[in-house]
């Protein structure tokens, strides 16, 4: 099945800029037009959720921009860069990650990736 | 859209609650409208209820309480009275106080309805989940508010604080970037903000402060024999000769006082005596510096007066310098206000420091100990790397030092844009109190 309508999904609720799902294992489903993640970026994600300290010091990489790490649990992360920033949440076998820009309200935007956290969860992903 | 215009005409209300005070009042005032004492005074009487043979619950004698809020009624002696605070490091603890204490609040000070005003609330930048959750659900469901934020003290700190050229800018953009230095009366804490969000990982917090200043002089005077006699006992004294016995009348027909009442009441003066008397020296304390400093007379409340010398810069210096401490076990473990700074910073992403370094904001009423911001000034540029600009950035006046977080509070709580960013009643509804923890950062 294609992963493109989920990310697009989140595109829609107008506070995420960028979306994509990634397996825990590193591998990318589906991502925005441009995003150009890695899976070792992704990789690195999903070991900074267990352990935060190499995001609080080295930040948040994503398809080679910086996002300066605010704060994560075991199941988000978020992160900021000027104007705008990232927001990341896990599900059970993949992460859901967002991207926004200027003028969005990253509240609005994390309660969009959790809701589709939330409903991939309940779908068994 | 009715009701968001309504918002936009009543205004908002901002609370910031300190562990020594809370500051209350109306979001695009410059000051608030009431700061009164985190403590609370609890009274438990035994009331006889009226028999009522109607009424089976009324038989029985009822324990009741009152309570006593104010700077000015805590402070008058009643039986059985103990002061309590509804915190503890900093967060809500007793949930029925604080509710009491609201109530007090909207009822004396605010004399509105809850349901009209949005509501924009301080809370330390260590606040746990659970806590977060507890208090959007009392503001929404027993004072029915219309819309909540919850924003880290900190951050409110910084948005009046930083260079960001006056409230037409704030307006504009709305972020700021520093580290927050907050010494209030539990904790000095340093707590970097980038781009008007906490980074909660490089959180660091020393119990070195006003509370702890106060313990000291506490100590000092057992040490020289004062007995420090708080105003509520004193019925009249007379002028004596420096340093030789007071000469004072206790109040006759004293009531019986808790112990927690008394110690309240001696704080006071020990803060009183904290204020006028100390100095932080400006630079690592000599003894013989010291001893040829000024001295400060002091008089106490009963009459007793003395001159302080060297004593006025070494009980300081313990913020400074925990090492100086007599007797306290651990004080090598505590951090200095030095430290406390450039461990955060060290904790934070190194793409920062420097922005960090360049605002250092400096809050809270421990740091309106004279010469502090001087000292710590001293302490950190011999300790940053070379590479980086120290800034400190405090304000002279001393109001908007103890309100900043307040005030801070009352600028976001006007913009335009903060009505994107409360949770609205309806959207407590919808999702539960669950979401304040993705609403409010």
């Amino acid at each position: 099945m294609s992963w493109d309508p989920f990310r697009d999904n989140l595109v829609a609720s107008g506070h995420v800029t960028k979306a994509a799902l990634c397996g825990l294992d590193g591998s990318v489903w589906t991502q925005s037009p441009g995003m150009d993640l890695k899976q070792t970026e992704v990789a690195t994600l999903v070991s900074g959720l267990t352990d935060s300290s190499v995001l609080s010091a080295g930040g948040i990489h994503l398809g080679g921009q910086k996002y300066i790490y605010l704060r994560s649990d075991d199941t988000q992360i978020q992160g900021r860069k000027g104007d705008g920033g990232c927001s990341i949440a896990k599900a059970n076998t993949c992460l859901v990650i967002a991207i926004y820009g200027e003028g969005v309200h990253p509240g609005n935007c994390r309660s969009a990736v959790e809701k589709m956290r939330d409903y991939l969860m309940g779908q068994n992903y | 859209m009715f009701g968001r215009r309504i918002f936009y005409e009543v205004g908002a209300l901002v609370f910031d609650i300190g562990s020594f005070s809370i500051r209350a009042g109306y979001a695009g005032e410059d000051m608030p409208k009431a700061e009164f004492p985190s403590t609370v005074g609890v009274v438990e009487d035994v009331v006889d209820t009226p028999m009522q043979t109607d009424d089976t619950n009324s038989s029985q004698p009822e324990k009741q309480k009152s309570y006593h809020f104010d700077t000015v009624n805590i402070k008058v002696p009643r039986k059985g009275k103990e002061m309590v605070t509804f915190l503890k490091e900093g967060m809500v603890n007793d949930w029925d106080l604080f509710e009491k204490v609201m109530d007090h609040t909207y009822s004396k000070y605010i004399k509105s309805e809850s349901e009209l005003h949005p509501v924009l609330m301080s809370e330390p930048a260590w606040n746990v989940r659970t806590n977060r959750e507890r208090l959007t659900e009392v503001m929404f469901e027993k004072y029915n508010i219309p819309a909540f934020f919850l924003c880290k003290n900190a951050v409110l700190s910084a948005y009046p604080s930083t260079d960001s050229g006056g409230f037409s800018d704030i307006f504009a953009n709305g972020r700021s970037t520093g580290l927050v230095l907050d010494s209030g009366s539990t904790h000095t804490t340093a707590v970097p903000v980038y781009d008007g969000y906490v980074l909660q990982q490089a959180i660091v917090k020393s119990p070195l402060a006003g509370d702890f200043i106060t313990m000291e002089c506490r100590k000092q005077m057992e040490e020289m024999s004062i007995e420090v006699i708080p105003p509520y006992m004193i019925a009249s004294k007379e002028p004596v000769q420096e340093s030789a016995s007071a000469k004072w009348k206790k109040k006759p027909g004293l009531v019986e006082v808790t112990k927690s009442f008394h110690n309240y009441m001696v704080k006071d003066v020990l803060q009183d005596f904290a204020a006028s008397a100390l100095q932080v020296s400006d630079s690592p304390y000599e003894q013989e510096v010291a001893e040829s400093m000024p001295t400060v007379h002091y008089e106490f409340p009963n009459g007793f007066n003395i001159d302080f010398a060297e004593e006025r810069l070494r009980i300081p210096e313990a913020l400074f310098d925990p090492s100086v401490i007599k007797d306290l076990q651990g004080a090598n473990s505590m951090l200095s206000v030095g430290p406390v700074v450039t461990t955060s910073v060290g904790m934070c992403d190194i793409d920062i420091r420097p922005s960090l370094y360049n605002s250092v904001i400096v809050v809270g009423g421990n740091t309106l100990l004279n010469g502090f911001t001087d000292r710590l000034n001293r302490d950190l540029s011999t300790k940053i790397p070379p590479n980086m600009k120290l800034k400190i950035i405090s304000s002279s006046v001393s109001a908007e030092r103890r309100f900043s977080s307040w005030i801070g509070g009352s600028i976001l709580a006007s913009l335009g844009s903060f009505h994107q960013m409360w949770i609205s009643k309806q959207e407590y509804e919808e999702t539960g109190r669950s979401c304040v923890e993705k609403k409010c950062p």
